[in-house]
């Protein structure tokens, strides 16, 4: 890797570049161990010139929400075409119903690719459509899968300015905000027997909401 | 979840326990929340930062691995390339503010600490480099330049660019104070 290591840690490489970086890092002992010595030395820096502030705590909470929805990706690199056919695809079929999907034909690409594709590709899932509750409303819908019951937020918007609450009969969980892919932005929750509905908010107001359906 | 120390967090965080991002976060915070902070001078746009570049490297497994060295280390410095992106991708929105860091003539960067002590440090650490390393470094590490940027700012050759960041940065190791062991 030579200089990109130092210039890495400085923060000096493009983005891209920065990747490439990463990914070779996460492969390379060596290379993870100078990188590391870069990092320290840049560390120090930060210890001389950077004021020490106390971090917002609502950041921890919105930190906590969407590590415990994030679903770790299997491939080094998330598959966003993929997931952005399928997002897009699901959204346009069978609007406005209520069916039972089972998605076969593509079962063994998509299972491959996340826990998130998987779970979609294997289990049977209900499929349920927002009800608007405000003119700026963006379209969306829900995947409710039965065997666990994981659920899946599609909007069709990639820069929604909402968060995905999630009702259950004891409370509520904001999800935060839906993560863009491609066109549209999606939320993947793994495990969320509780859930008794969904909606989409900014701030208090409530632009969308949706039950969950009965089995049927 | 009481106080868990640095080893014990990196090991549930490469083994990825549902919740060691969270107890990560915890952990580094203020240190985390500060860098992304002075990068971008603004709460809401720190917090945003910080929060998608630790779902980034979440999102991840295999990035941080334990020959890296300390996960605190670590995080922080993703933090700080993600926001150093954001500043340079808004700077790309607004072209006049990015052309004026480029045009604006080679005086040294002042650099504004408040601890006599650590000013003194690392004017102490940054004095051992050559002029045209400290020069690199302290476009790349103060202003957030790209090395792109530096080469065409100081009309020098990408490579040579490249190689005085990276020889400077390595000689900075052994002049800057190790870092405490309750940091690192
Ligand atoms: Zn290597």
């Amino acid at each position: 890797m030579g200089e990109a290591i130092e210039l890495y840690a400085l923060g000096a490489l493009g983005r891209d570049e920065a990747r490439e970086v990463e990914d070779h890092a996460a492969v390379c002992a060596d290379c993870s161990r100078l990188l590391g010595e870069a990092e320290r030395t840049v560390f120090a820096l930060d210890e001389l010139t950077v004021p020490q502030l106390e971090a917002p705590p609502e950041l921890g909470a919105r930190i906590a929400a969407s590590s415990r929805v994030v679903v770790p990706l299997r491939s080094r690199r998330p598959n966003v075409a993929l997931w952005a056919a399928l997002a897009a695809g699901l959204l346009v079929a069978g609007f406005g119903a209520t069916v039972t999907h089972e998605i076969r034909n593509d079962r063994a690409t998509i299972a491959a690719d996340d826990l998130a594709f998987s779970s979609i590709a294997v289990s049977h899932f209900l499929h349920t459509t927002f009800t608007k509750r405000s003119p700026d409303a963006p379209t969306a819908k829900v995947l409710w899968g039965k065997t666990p019951h994981w659920f899946y937020v599609i909007v069709d918007s990639a820069s929604c300015d909402c968060n995905v609450v999630e009702i259950t009969s004891s409370g509520e969980r904001d999800l935060g905000p839906p993560a863009p892919r491609g066109n549209t932005a999606t939320i993947f929750v793994p495990d969320a027997p509780d859930a008794k509905g969904l909606e989409l908010r900014t701030g208090t107001r409530v632009l969308a909401s949706v039950q969950r359906p009965m089995s049927p | 979840m009481g106080e868990m120390r640095d080893d014990e967090l990196a090991e549930d965080f490469v083994a990825r326990r549902p919740e060691a991002l969270e107890a990560a976060y915890r952990a580094y915070a203020s240190t985390l929340y500060s860098v992304a902070r002075h990068v971008l001078g603004s709460d809401s746009d720190a917090q945003d930062c910080v929060h998608d570049a630790l779902l980034r490297v979440w999102g991840r497994p295999g990035t941080y691995r334990p020959e890296r060295g300390s996960l605190r280390t670590f995080l922080s410095v993703c933090v700080r390339n993600e926001a150093i992106g954001r500043k340079r991708e808004a700077a790309r929105h607004f072209h006049i503010e990015q052309r004026a860091a480029l045009a604006e003539p080679e005086q040294p960067y002042e650099i504004e600490i408040e601890d006599p002590v650590d000013r003194a440090r690392l004017h102490e650490a940054l004095a051992k480099l050559p002029s045209e390393q400290r020069q690199a470094l302290e476009l790349a590490y103060f202003r957030y330049l790209s090395h792109t940027q530096i080469a065409e700012k100081l009309g020098v050759p990408l490579g040579t660019i490249k190689s005085r960041l990276a020889m400077g940065l390595r000689k900075l190791q052994n002049a800057l104070p190790v870092p405490s062991a309750s940091t690192l």
